[in-house]
This record gives C-alpha cells, structure tokens and sequence, in this order.
C-alpha cells in the first residue's frame, strides 16, 4: 500500500468523535502530567494505558502519542515559571527560560517556548511521515533470526536507558529477563509458576508497569509527609505578550528550524533522548549567537533552541519504534507495551493491514502538536497552577488510578497484587540507584527473544543448521549484529555528550526523575 | 567497606544467589527451553558476580549514597495503605474501600483542610464511575457492600 492510500483511509480512522477526545485529552492530560514536577510522560502514559482498553486502537494510541509530545511540552512551564523541570528534557529550558520570568518576561518565555515546541513538534510529525513507511518495507524482508536480533539489539538499549550507573542498568535488565521466563514456553512448558495458574500466561505487562512507575512514585512522594510543599512561588505576575514579536520570530526562525532537525535525529538514535537533545540544542544556539556571554540571563534564544530540539525528539523517537519495535527510551518502552495491547506490532504490517489506523496516528499527531499549541496559548500562564497541587491531595489520586489501572487489565484482583509487589520492588530498586525502565523494556523484548530463539530454531532444523550458523547465513542479520555493536557502545557516547554539556552549563533544577 | 558499597555488594550476593538458584531448577526444562532460560539466568548470574567484584575492588573509593532506614518509614506506611487498600476492595469492594482509604492517606500526609479532602474524594469517585463503570462498562471488585 502506497503512502497517500495509507493517508486516504487514515481520515476515515482520524475523523471520529472518539479519536478527536483522545487528541484532546492526550494533549490537556500530557500538558498537565508534564507541568507537575514529580510526574513524567512514562508515567502518564502507563496510567492511562487501561484507560485505553475500551477505546478505538486509533483513539487509544493518539492519545498515548498526544501525552508523550505534551508532556515534553509541559515540562518546560514549570522550568520557565518556578526554575523546576517538570521532565528532565526541560532541564535546559531553565537556564534562560527563569531569568526571563524574573525579569518580569514570563509569558514571553512561555510563548516562545510554545511557538519553538509545536515548530519542532510539527517538523518531527513530518519525518516519521516520510521515514518511517520506506524503513517499515524493510522489515517485510525479516524472519525469526532478524526479530530475535532486533529484540537484542532493544536489549542492548538497557545501558542506555540506566541514567547513572551501567551496570545497576544491566542488573535492572537481567531482572526484567528473569521476569520474563515466567509462564509457559513457547514450547508450552511451564516455568516458574510455583503451581499458580494465574502465572501460566507470564507477568501481565501492564499491571507491572504501573507498580514500577506509579506506586513507586507514590511511595516516594510519601517522603513529603508534613511537608508544605504546595508553596511554589512564582517570581513574578505573568502577563504581557505571549506571541514573540515578529522580527524576533523571524529571526528565530532557522534556529529553531536546526534545532528542530537535530532533535529528530537524535529521537531516531536509540538511547539518546529529549534530555540530551535539548542540551545540544542549546548548545547549538550558544556556538552560534554573537553574544555567547548573554545565555543564561534570560535569552529568546536559550529557550527556543531547547525546546524545539526536545519537542522533536518525539516524532524522531517514534520512528523506530512504529517501524522495528525499536524503544529508545523509557516512554517509547511503555508506548511499545501499549501497542501491543492493542494488538498492533510493529513492523510492515502497521504499514499494510493497518495502515489507515497507523498513518492516522501520524497525522493525529502532527494535530496534536498544533492543538498544544492552541492550548498552551489559552491556558500555558494557568498552568503553573498545577504545581501547586498539594502532594496529600494527589498521592492517593495517582494511587486509587493505578489500582483500577491494574484491575482493567484482566478484570482480576491477581493483576492488583502483581501492580503492588512491582510497586514494591521499583521503590526498593530507585531507592538503591536501579532503573525502572530497563525492567520493562526486558520483560516486553525477553519474551520475544525467546520466541524468535524457539521458532528461529525450527527454521534452521530444515537448513541442518544450528541457531547460530543460521543467524550468520542472513546478511540483514550481518547488518543488526553490526547495530547491536553499535548500540553496546551508545551509552558511553551519550554519557558523554551529556556529561559534558552539564559540566559546561552546571546544574539546575531538580527534574523528575527519568524512571 | 563504605556502607554504599556494602549495599552494592548485598544486591550482587541477592542477584548471583537467585541466579544460581533458578540455574539449578532449569535442570528438569526441555532443551529449547533451558537454552534460553539458561543464557538469561547466566546474564543475572554475571552481573550480580560483577556488582560484587565492583563493591569489593572499589570497597573504600566513594560510590553510591548510602540509603537511609529513616527515610524509608513513610514510603514504607504508604505502601502498607495501599496493601490494605487492596485487600479491603477483596472484601468490602471497590468504592467504599476508596472512600475510606482516600480521606485517610490525606489526612497521614499532613492535609487536614476537610472540604478538599472531601471534595477529592467524591470527584474521584464519581470520575472512575463516569469512565470505568458507565463508559468502559468495567465489571469493578464488588465485595460486601457495594
């Protein structure tokens, strides 16, 4: 199926009544998910996910989309407005995005990080529509020995995904596999069941989800116990203009626009995510003022490039996860899952026999990154309202939601227990310095591995080859062993790079925690 | 041994014991299955042998902070809540549970401003009605009483 049929059937998918609520509530939820310090667009996105299950896939997984690119968004009003990144891809946004505030400037500094996000935004939406379709036919070429080396190559993503230390990384990685041998084999053996039928069909994915990031934040917000943190100050009334004048906009225009490019790049590169993006962003916009000495006292600048490289790095990101199943980052991982759910795999086929829903999604969500726009220019000052929620007031909220998030699941109180002992052992792993994410990108790609090792297996029994031999007789199989080096390799590049960027720049704010 | 790194050490011993522990148990798993049943629990085995390695060659160099048992009693109640919480929809169901449970962690949490506690409550409460009752059609835990 061609591109523009794909884009025909895509309105019938995209004009629905059902879809449009889910673009709106992606985009206001993502907005208020990313704005609240504490709470990431993972998170957001694998409470909502069994809020998904009675929806269209189309509605379901526009939403998920809509959250991811909001939330980016969002986080960059509490950096302008209180100096606190609400995700760490805001982190940058704070060194010139608060000086603006207090110098009185705050709804400029938040229109321009509203113009600069839905530019970068809507460039991204325009790559994933025209990459992804030639590198999804691809795929069409792979059997089980590619997909086995696609799910090591995620695999070899886990380095990438432990923020600090690489191998409490690959301990959170070797968890999530041990996880992932529970149930039934694909040779229909049961292992590790302990005798409980419940677990014949393996750890549920989304009940585990919501206990690795939900209950252990609730359980870490429980550390604020007695403490007024509700008080956020804003330093100064927001008011004035909030569309940047137009001879700045212009002049903004093709920083914005490389910046924009950059971040899709980096969205596409596995590992390297919105937080890396805009500190090269920004460092993009530094090399390249004449008044370098200028950043960090309040620029345009400081806080377009940022946030149109952030903003970008979303469509980029969902490249190679609509196309190979590729998650390079911990919402991409929790976006895979909620793909899954819904019975679309990624591949060929989402560019084939669901091609309506799928290119439907694309353009829903180039949509979604103007409507943020819309909304953040009507309700962007509002806001930092949100932060201001008490903590007491919304831990047993985002409790009491991912409870009947897990029930959804199966509609059975086991998947509640699995969400509370995975609550439990993501709070004993953040507290020790052990990612979250890695836990879930194994349990989604270990059981894939091993079902592509099984059914690899039987192919290459009718070659008289081992596993093995058969995987070095398939040259796409040559070319994702050289990827898989490549993405062993990718932690120690970005560890650099953003290393060296918050060396130059220092710290700022605290960020919510990338789980 | 600084106290982070005797924690670094204790996950190693945990991650190698269960490791070793599931290796053993994969003794009686048909041959595909044990093969990669065998090559996951020998990455666990290695990594948790690598955390110990680690924690004992670097065993005086500063590492990873160390984890306070004081800052672990309110996470700790608040979990405890939520495993109450989830037995008592078993038993009494979904809705009461919630509108006992929810005044209650506010109230732990230091809030006392009774109309917001009430008002979030009751806002919840009719929220997950309205999408999970009456427009996912979800089938919630009922126990004894509603």
């Amino acid at each position: 199926m061609s591109m523009w049929e794909g884009i025909s059937q895509a309105f019938a998918h995209l004009f629905t009544l059902e879809a449009g609520l889910g673009l709106l509530i992606g985009v206001v939820g993502g907005m208020i998910i990313g704005a609240l310090p504490g709470l990431s667009a993972t998170m957001g996105i694998a409470l909502l996910i069994p809020v998904t299950y009675g929806m269209d896939q189309t509605a379901a997984i526009l939403m998920m989309a809509a959250i991811y690119t909001s939330a980016v968004y969002g986080g960059s009003i509490s950096a302008i407005l209180i100096h606190t990144p609400g995700t760490p891809s805001s982190a940058a946004t704070c060194l010139d995005g608060y000086p603006m505030t207090q110098k009185g400037e705050a709804l400029h500094a938040i229109g321009l990080s509203t113009t600069s996000s839905v530019i970068g935004g809507i460039i991204s939406a325009i790559a994933l529509l025209l990459i992804a379709p030639p590198l999804a036919r691809l795929s069409l070429n792979f059997q089980a020995p590619e997909y086995f080396l696609i799910a090591f190559f995620g695999l070899t993503l886990i380095g990438s995904l432990a923020s600090g230390n690489m191998l409490k990384g690959l301990l959170a990685g070797a968890i999530g596999l041990t996880f992932g041998l529970i149930g039934l084999s694909p040779e229909v053996y049961a292992r590790f069941t302990f005798g409980n039928f419940q677990l014949l069909g393996g750890i549920d994915l989304i009940p585990a989800m919501i206990g690795l990031f939900s209950i252990s934040q609730v359980m870490i917000l429980g550390e604020e116990r007695g403490k007024h943190s509700s008080n956020v100050k804003v330093e100064a009334e927001i008011k004035g203009r909030f569309l940047p004048p137009a001879k700045e906009f212009v002049g903004l225009i093709p920083l914005i626009l490389e910046c924009s490019v950059v971040g899709v790049f980096i969205g596409i590169l596995p590992g390297a995510g919105g937080d890396i993006a805009s500190w090269v962003g920004l460092n993009l916009a530094k090399n390249q003022s004449k008044h370098k000495e200028l950043f960090g006292t309040g620029i345009p600048e400081g806080v377009a490039a940022p946030e149109a490289a952030n903003n970008a790095v979303t469509g980029g990101a969902l490249i190679p996860l609509l196309t190979l199943g590729i998650p390079g980052s911990s919402t991409a991982a929790v976006m895979l899952g909620g793909l899954t759910i819904h019975g679309l795999n990624p591949g060929f086929e989402l560019f084939s026999k669901y091609a309506g829903v799928t290119y439907a999604v694309i353009i829903g969500f180039l949509v979604a990154n103007i409507l943020m726009g819309l909304v953040g220019w009507a309700a962007g000052r509002y806001l930092t309202k949100v932060s201001k929620v008490p903590i007491p007031i919304l831990l047993p909220c985002i409790a009491m939601l991912s409870i009947i998030g897990a029930y959804a699941t199966k509609q059975n109180m086991f998947a509640v227990y699995i969400c509370v002992i995975f609550g439990l052992l993501g709070f004993v792993m953040r507290k020790f310095g052990i990612p979250t994410a890695p836990v879930v990108l194994a349990l989604i790609l270990g059981p894939m591995a091993d079902e592509q090792i099984y059914q690899g297996s039987m192919q290459a029994l009718g070659f008289k080859k081992t596993f093995f031999q058969y995987v070095l007789s398939r040259p796409i199989c040559i070319v994702l062993l050289g990827l898989i080096v490549l993405g062993l390799f990718s932690p120690l590049i970005s560890a650099l790079i953003s290393k060296g960027y918050k060396k130059k720049y220092g710290d700022v704010g605290e960020a919510a925690e990338d789980i | 041994m600084l106290k982070g790194r005797i924690q670094d050490l204790v996950i190693g011993v945990i991650a190698l014991a269960i490791g070793i522990v599931m290796f053993i148990e994969t003794k009686s798993f048909p041959d595909i299955t044990k093969v990669y049943c065998r090559i996951v629990l020998i990455i666990l085995i290695v990594v948790g042998a690598a955390m110990i390695l680690t924690s004992l060659i670097n065993a005086r160099k500063p590492g990873p902070e160390e984890v306070h048992v004081k800052e672990w009693v309110n996470p700790l109640i608040i979990f405890a809540f939520v495993l109450v919480y989830v037995i008592m929809i078993d038993i009494i169901g979904f809705f009461v549970s919630s509108a006992i449970i929810m005044p209650v962690v506010m109230i732990f949490m230091g809030y006392k401003k009774p109309l917001p506690i009430i008002l979030t409550t009751v806002g919840m409460l009719g929220f997950v009605y309205i999408l999970f009752v009456t427009q996912l059609k979800l089938r919630m835990p009922q126990g004894l009483l509603f």
